[in-house]
C-alpha cells in the first residue's frame, strides 16, 4: 500500500490539516442532520478524506465496510433503452460513483441511481440517520444537462437521501445546485501543513528526513499534500538514506511540458537568444498569462483542447518573435 | 379459357414457344389446381378497371394492347405473361410500368414480330403506340442511341468494351480468363445503353438478369391465399440464374426456357431475344441482388464468381457506383459501384473491369440537343449545356430535365401544347424556351477532399482585380439555385454598404471562390472540417509565418468554442431553424464560415506551390488512445474495492496526473508493491499511430487487497459480535 493511502486519517480526529474544518463538519453532524455538501478545492487538498471523516462521523466504522459493484443499469426512455454500466462502491449506508465515466448519458445515470438508492431506505436503528448518502466525484465533469436533472431529484428526495459532491472547480457547477448545498471549500494546505505532514509519515516510517529535501519536496508539491507524500515515496525508493542534494523527480508529464516549452524558445531563438530567457522572464510574463488564462478559459468551454493549446503555444511563439526582434533589433 | 388467355397465348411469336408455353402451363396447373382461377381474377380486375361504357371499348383493347404488346418489344419473357397473369394485372393496375432500364432491345423496328391478332390494330398505329410508349418510358428512354455513332460515351470508353466484346466473340479465348466484365460508373453515363448498342452490332444475342418484381406484402397474401407463390428473394432467383447459365443444356435456349422455368417455379425471368437471330449470346445483370449483410454479401459474390468462372456466354455486369453511398470510411468501397467484398472477389477471379467517367458537359449537351432536334424543340446551346452543367455528368436527369422543361409538366410557363405548335410553326419568331429557375438545377456536391484543398491552397485572384464577386454572384447561383441557403444568404446581405478602409495588413488578394459555398457543397460539418484543416494548415504557410500560424490557431479556437456553445449558451435553444444546409444549426453556420474564412484569411504568407498530402486528423485516434487507457485506469482505481489507492478517491484523472508518475518512477526503481499498481498495458501515440504496451511488470502481482479486505470485515464482524 503506498504511504498516501497507508496514513490517511481515518476520522475526523485525526486530521493533521484541516483541523478546524474538522471540527466543524463535527458539529454539523452532532445538530443531527445534515444537508446537501459540496466539498471543492484543488487537487490533493484532501477533499475526500474529508469526507470519508465525515461519513464515518455520521454512521460509525460500518462504513468502511464496502464493496464495489459493476453493474448495467438498464435505462428507459421515452424514446428508447439504454443500458449503461457504472461501477459503484456501496457501503450499507452509501453509494459513491463517478458519474463523468459514462460521458453524455451521466444525467439519466445519476437520476437513476438516486432513485434506486432511495427505494431501500436503511432503517433507523441505534440512532443511525434515516437516510443514505450518495457520493459523486467529479461533479465539475458533469454535462451541464445531468446537473440541471439533479437539482429537482436532490429536492425530491431529500427525505431520504443526502448528496455530498465533490470537485475541484466549482465555477463549473451551476448556481442552483451551489445553492442548494453547503459548500465547504477545502483550501490547499499551506508549505509549512505539508511539512509538517511530511515529518509526521517520515516519522511513523522511521525514516530519517532532511530538512532541505522536505523543503524541496514542498516546493515541487504545488501545494498537492498527495503529491508530496508520493515523492516523499519516490524518493524513498530511489535513495535511501537522504542526502540533502538528492533530486526530486518531478511528474513525468511536468517534464514532459518543461521539454515543450524548452522546444518552443529553442525553435524561436536560435542559440544567441539563450542567455536572455531570463529577461523573457520578466517582459513577456504580462502577456504570456494574459494568453495561458485566455485559453485556459476556452479550453474549459470547448471540446477539442487541442485546438486551444495550439492556439497558446502559436501565440506565445508570436509574441516572443516579436519581442526578439524587438530586443535584438 | 377466357379470352384473355389466348390473347396472351398469341402474343408468342412462334408456334414452337406457343407449345412449349402450352406445355409448361398444362405442368405448373398439375400441382395446383386452385391456379385455374387465376385468370379470371385477371379478368374480373381488368374488367373492373376498364370503363364500362361500350365506346371505350376501343381504347380499352388499345391500352390493353400497349400492355400486352410493351413486353414483347422489350423482348419480356414471354412466360412471365403466363404464370404472372394476376401480377403482371395487379401492377398495371397500380400504374407500376415494368422498369423502362431494363428494357433490352427497344425495337421499334421490329413490328414483325406483333402479335397475331393484333397484328392488324398495331399496324394501323404503330406511331401511336410508339409514342404512347415514349411519353410514359420518358425522353430518356425513347430517345435511345440506336447506333454507335449517337453514343454519347467517350470513344475510347466505346471502343474499350467494343474491344472487349470483340474479345469474347473468339472461342479460343474461353477457357483462359473469365469472360466477365464490371462496367461501372455514375448513374446516368450511358453503361447500358453503350452495351446494348455495341451487342446489338456485333451480332450479340442480348440475355439479361431482369429480377422479378418485387412483391407487395398484400399481393403476396393474394397469391398465398390461390396457392399459387412463394416468397423468394432476388438473391435466391440469381442464385438460380446463375445456375442456369452455367449449364449449356438449359433454360438460355429459348426453346427450353418454358418449361425450364417453371420447373423453378417460374419467378426468375430471363429475357430473350427470339430465335431469328442466332448470335453469341451475352449476358447482361444490369440490376444486381442488393445484398445488404455480410451474409448476403459472400453469397453473392460466390455467385458472381461461380459466373464468371463457368459462364458459357460473355457476361457483363453493370455496377452503378455513387458518390452519396455509405459512410465516409466505405466511400472508397462504394464509389466502384460494387461493395468492396464483391470486388474482392471478382479480382481474385481476375474479371475484366472498365469504369466509365461521368458524360462531360459538351458531350451532354450535344446529346441533349439531338433529342430536342428529334422532337421538334427549340433548345440553344447554352441552354442544353446549363442543363447538362446542373445535371453534372447525368445524361439520363439532364434529358429528363429537358422533357420537363418542355412539356410544361412542372408549374412553369411554357405549356406543351401551344409550345409545340409555335415550335413547329414560328420557330424564329420565339426560338428560346424559357429557363426555369428551378427545375432543372440540382445541387452539384463537391468533393470534400477538393473543398479542403481549396481552402488549404488558398488561391487568390490578381492584384488590382476587382473581388471575385460577379463570379461569386454566378457560382452561388449555378449549383444552388435549388434554394438558397440561410448561410450564403446571410453572407450575401452582409456585404457592408461602403467599402471599409482596411489597414495594409488585414489586406488580401481578392478570393477566386466564396468560402461558405465550397463549404456547404462539400456537405462536410464544422468538426470534420475543422479537424482536416487543423491537421493540414500549418504545412501550407510559410516557415517563418509564426503570425499566421498564431491567428489560425486563435481561429480554431474561436471555432470550437462556437461550435460547443453557439450564442445561446444560457437558454441551450440554437435559435434559428430554417433552411440550413450543411450549418444545421445557426451557430454551426457561423463556425464553419468563421473557419473556413479564418484559415483563408490568416494564410497570409502562403508557403510556395508544391503537393501535400492531406493528413486526417489525429484527434479521433487521440481520442481513442486516450480512452483505452481511461479505461485501463478506470478498472484500476476500483480495483480491490478501491482500497488499493483510495488516495485518489475515485478520480481517474487523479490517478493519471498525481499518482501514476510516482508509481512509474517507483516500479522503475525496483518497487514490487508499487509495480502491482500500473496500469497493465498502456496506449501511446507517436506518429499518429496507437501503440499499446505492457507496462506492468511479468513479475508483478495484480492490485488484490482482496486479501486486506476480508480481513478488516473479519475484524468488523468479531467486534460487531462482540
Amino acid at each position: 500500500m503506498l504511504w498516501v493511502d497507508k496514513y490517511r486519517p481515518r476520522t475526523l480526529d485525526d486530521l493533521i490539516i484541516h483541523q478546524d474544518l474538522g471540527e466543524s463538519l463535527k458539529k454539523l453532524v452532532s445538530t443531527g442532520d445534515c444537508p446537501h455538501l459540496l466539498f471543492y478545492g484543488p487537487p490533493g487538498a484532501g477533499k475526500k478524506t474529508l469526507i470519508i471523516g465525515l461519513l464515518r462521523e455520521i454512521y460509525g466504522s460500518a462504513v468502511e465496510k464496502i464493496k464495489v459493484e459493476t453493474k448495467p443499469w438498464k435505462i428507459e426512455l421515452p424514446s428508447r433503452k439504454l443500458e449503461i454500466e457504472l461501477t459503484t462502491v456501496q457501503s450499507n449506508y452509501h453509494v459513491e460513483l463517478n458519474p463523468s465515466d459514462v460521458g453524455n448519458q451521466d444525467r439519466y445515470v445519476v437520476q437513476e441511481v438516486i432513485k434506486d438508492m432511495c427505494k431501500n431506505r436503511p432503517l433507523e436503528l441505534k440512532g443511525h440517520r434515516g437516510y443514505k448518502v450518495l457520493l459523486l466525484n467529479e461533479v465539475d465533469r458533469l454535462s451541464r444537462e445531468a446537473q440541471h436533472s439533479l437539482r429537482r431529484t436532490m429536492e425530491k428526495y431529500s427525505a431520504t437521501c443526502r448528496l455530498i459532491f465533490s470537485c475541484s472547480n466549482v465555477s463549473k457547477v451551476i448556481d442552483p445546485l451551489r445553492s442548494r448545498c453547503l459548500c465547504v471549500r477545502v483550501p490547499g494546505p499551506t508549505g509549512m501543513e505539508i511539512q509538517q505532514v511530511l515529518q509526521h509519515v517520515a516519522q511513523r516510517e522511521e525514516v530519517q528526513l532532511p530538512d532541505a529535501l522536505c523543503q524541496r519536496i514542498v516546493q515541487m508539491s504545488d501545494r498537492n499534500l498527495r503529491r508530496a507524500l508520493l515523492t516523499l515515496e519516490t524518493c524513498r525508493v530511489t535513495q535511501y538514506p537522504f542526502t540533502d542534494a538528492q533530486p526530486v523527480q518531478l511528474p513525468d508529464w511536468e517534464m514532459y511540458i518543461q521539454e515543450i516549452a524548452a522546444f518552443i524558445l529553442q525553435e524561436q531563438s536560435p542559440k544567441r537568444l539563450y542567455e536572455l530567457s531570463r529577461k523573457l522572464d520578466d517582459e513577456l510574463r504580462h502577456t504570456t498569462i494574459e494568453l495561458a488564462a485566455f485559453y485556459e478559459h476556452r479550453l474549459q468551454e470547448g471540446q477539442k483542447a487541442i485546438y486551444h493549446l495550439e492556439a497558446f503555444v502559436a501565440k506565445f511563439m508570436s509574441e516572443y518573435k516579436s519581442w526578439s526582434i524587438a530586443v535584438l533589433g | 379459357m377466357s379470352r384473355k388467355r389466348t390473347q396472351v397465348v398469341s402474343i408468342l411469336s412462334s408456334d414452337e414457344e406457343a407449345e412449349d408455353m402450352a406445355k409448361g402451363e398444362a405442368q405448373r396447373k398439375a400441382p395446383t389446381p386452385k391456379g385455374q382461377d387465376k385468370p379470371t381474377r385477371g379478368q374480373q380486375r381488368g374488367n373492373s378497371r376498364g370503363a364500362s361504357t361500350p365506346s371505350s371499348q376501343e381504347e380499352r383493347n388499345g391500352g390493353l394492347q400497349l400492355q400486352l404488346s410493351q413486353p414483347k418489344e422489350k423482348d419480356s419473357k414471354p412466360q412471365r405473361q403466363l404464370s404472372f397473369r394476376p401480377v403482371q394485372r395487379t401492377l398495371d393496375s397500380y400504374a407500376v410500368p415494368s422498369d423502362p432500364h431494363k428494357v433490352l432491345h427497344p425495337n421499334p423496328t421490329e413490328p414483325s414480330s406483333a402479335p397475331r391478332g393484333y397484328g392488324s390494330q398495331q399496324d394501323a398505329s404503330p406511331r401511336k403506340v410508339a409514342s404512347m410508349a415514349g411519353r410514359q418510358a420518358g425522353w430518356s428512354h425513347s430517345h435511345k442511341p440506336q447506333t454507335t455513332a449517337d453514343l454519347v460515351m467517350h470513344k475510347k470508353k466505346i471502343q474499350e468494351i467494343s474491344g472487349w466484346l470483340e474479345l469474347q466473340k473468339e472461342p479460343g479465348l474461353r477457357c483462359s480468363a473469365p469472360r466477365m466484365l464490371v462496367l461501372s460508373g455514375p448513374p446516368g453515363s450511358s453503361k447500358s445503353t453503350t452495351v446494348h448498342v455495341l451487342a446489338k452490332e456485333m451480332g450479340f444475342e442480348v440475355c439479361e438478369w431482369q429480377p422479378p418484381v418485387p412483391t407487395l406484402w398484400d399481393e403476396h397474401r393474394y397469391h398465398l391465399a390461390d396457392g399459387g407463390l412463394q416468397y423468394t428473394s432476388k438473391l435466391d432467383e440469381f442464385e438460380t440464374f446463375v445456375a442456369h447459365a452455367k449449364l449449356s443444356s438449359l433454360s438460355l435456349q429459348p426453346s427450353t426456357a418454358g418449361t425450364h422455368i417453371d420447373t423453378s417455379q417460374g419467378t426468375s425471368q430471363q429475357s430473350q431475344q427470339p430465335p431469328p437471330k442466332a448470335g453469341p449470346k451475352l449476358l447482361v445483370i444490369d440490376d444486381l441482388p442488393h445484398a445488404a449483410g455480410s451474409e448476403q454479401r459472400a453469397r453473392l459474390a460466390a455467385a458472381l464468381s461461380l459466373l464468371a468462372a463457368a459462364a458459357r456466354s460473355p457476361v457483363i455486369v453493370i455496377a452503378t457506383s455513387s458518390s452519396t453511398q455509405g459512410a465516409p470510411n466505405d466511400r472508397g468501397a462504394a464509389w466502384h459501384g460494387l461493395h468492396k467484398e464483391l470486388q474482392d472477389a471478382l479480382d481474385a477471379v481476375g474479371v475484366a473491369q472498365i469504369s466509365c467517367n461521368p458524360i462531360t458537359d459538351n458531350n451532354a449537351a450535344k446529346a441533349l440537343q439531338r433529342v430536342a432536334a428529334e422532337e421538334a424543340m427549340p433548345l440553344s446551346k447554352e441552354q442544353a449545356l446549363s442543363i447538362a452543367r446542373s445535371a453534372a455528368g447525368d445524361l439520363r436527369s439532364a434529358i429528363e430535365a429537358v422533357q420537363l422543361l418542355c412539356t410544361g409538366v412542372a408549374p412553369l410557363p411554357p405549356q406543351p401544347k401551344t409550345r409545340k405548335r409555335k415550335a413547329k410553326g414560328i420557330k424564329q419568331a420565339e426560338p428560346e424556351l424559357r429557363m426555369p429557375e428551378l427545375a432543372s438545377a440540382r445541387d452539384v456536391p463537391l468533393d470534400p477532399f477538393h473543398a479542403i484543398g481549396k481552402f488549404l491552397y488558398n488561391k487568390r485572384g490578381e492584384e488590382g482585380s476587382e473581388a471575385a464577386t460577379g463570379r461569386d454572384e454566378e457560382e452561388m447561383k449555378q449549383p444552388w439555385s435549388g434554394g438558397q441557403s440561410f448561410l450564403l444568404h446571410a453572407c450575401r446581405e452582409a456585404a457592408p454598404a461602403a467599402p471599409v478602409q482596411l489597414s495594409e495588413r488585414h489586406k488580401r488578394l481578392p478570393l477566386t471562390f466564396s468560402p461558405e459555398v465550397v463549404w456547404e457543397q462539400s456537405g462536410l460539418d464544422v468538426g470534420t472540417t475543422a479537424g482536416f484543416l487543423h491537421e493540414n494548415a500549418l504545412h501550407f504557410m510559410d516557415n517563418e509565418a509564426i503570425e499566421d500560424a498564431a491567428l489560425v490557431a486563435s481561429y480554431f479556437s474561436d471555432v470550437d468554442r462556437i461550435t460547443r456553445h453557439g450564442f445561446a449558451t444560457a437558454s441551450g435553444s440554437s435559435g434559428y431553424a430554417g433552411d440550413l444546409g450543411a450549418a444545421a444549426t445557426f451557430s454551426d453556420g457561423v463556425a464553419g464560415s468563421v473557419l473556413v474564412r479564418g484559415v483563408l484569411y490568416a494564410n497570409a504568407h502562403p508557403a510556395p506551390r508544391r503537393w501535400l498530402p492531406l493528413r486526417r486528423s489525429g484527434w479521433g485516434t487521440a481520442q481513442r488512445g486516450a480512452a483505452a487507457n481511461m479505461q485501463q485506469l478506470q478498472s484500476l482505481v476500483w480495483a480491490g474495492g478501491g482500497a488499493a489507492l483510495h488516495c485518489v478517491g475515485g478520480s481517474v484523472r487523479a490517478i493519471a496526473a498525481g499518482v501514476l508518475p510516482s508509481v512509474r518512477c517507483m516500479s522503475a526503481n525496483g518497487s514490487a508493491s508499487a509495480a502491482a499498481l500500473l496500469p497493465e498495458c498502456w496506449t501511446q501515440l507517436w506518429q499518429g499511430e496507437l501503440s499499446e504496451q505492457r507496462c506492468r511488470p511479468a513479475g508483478a502481482l495484480s492490485v488484490s487487497p482482496r486479501g486486506d479486505l476480508q480481513q478488516d470485515y473479519n475484524e468488523d464482524v468479531v467486534e460487531d459480535i462482540m
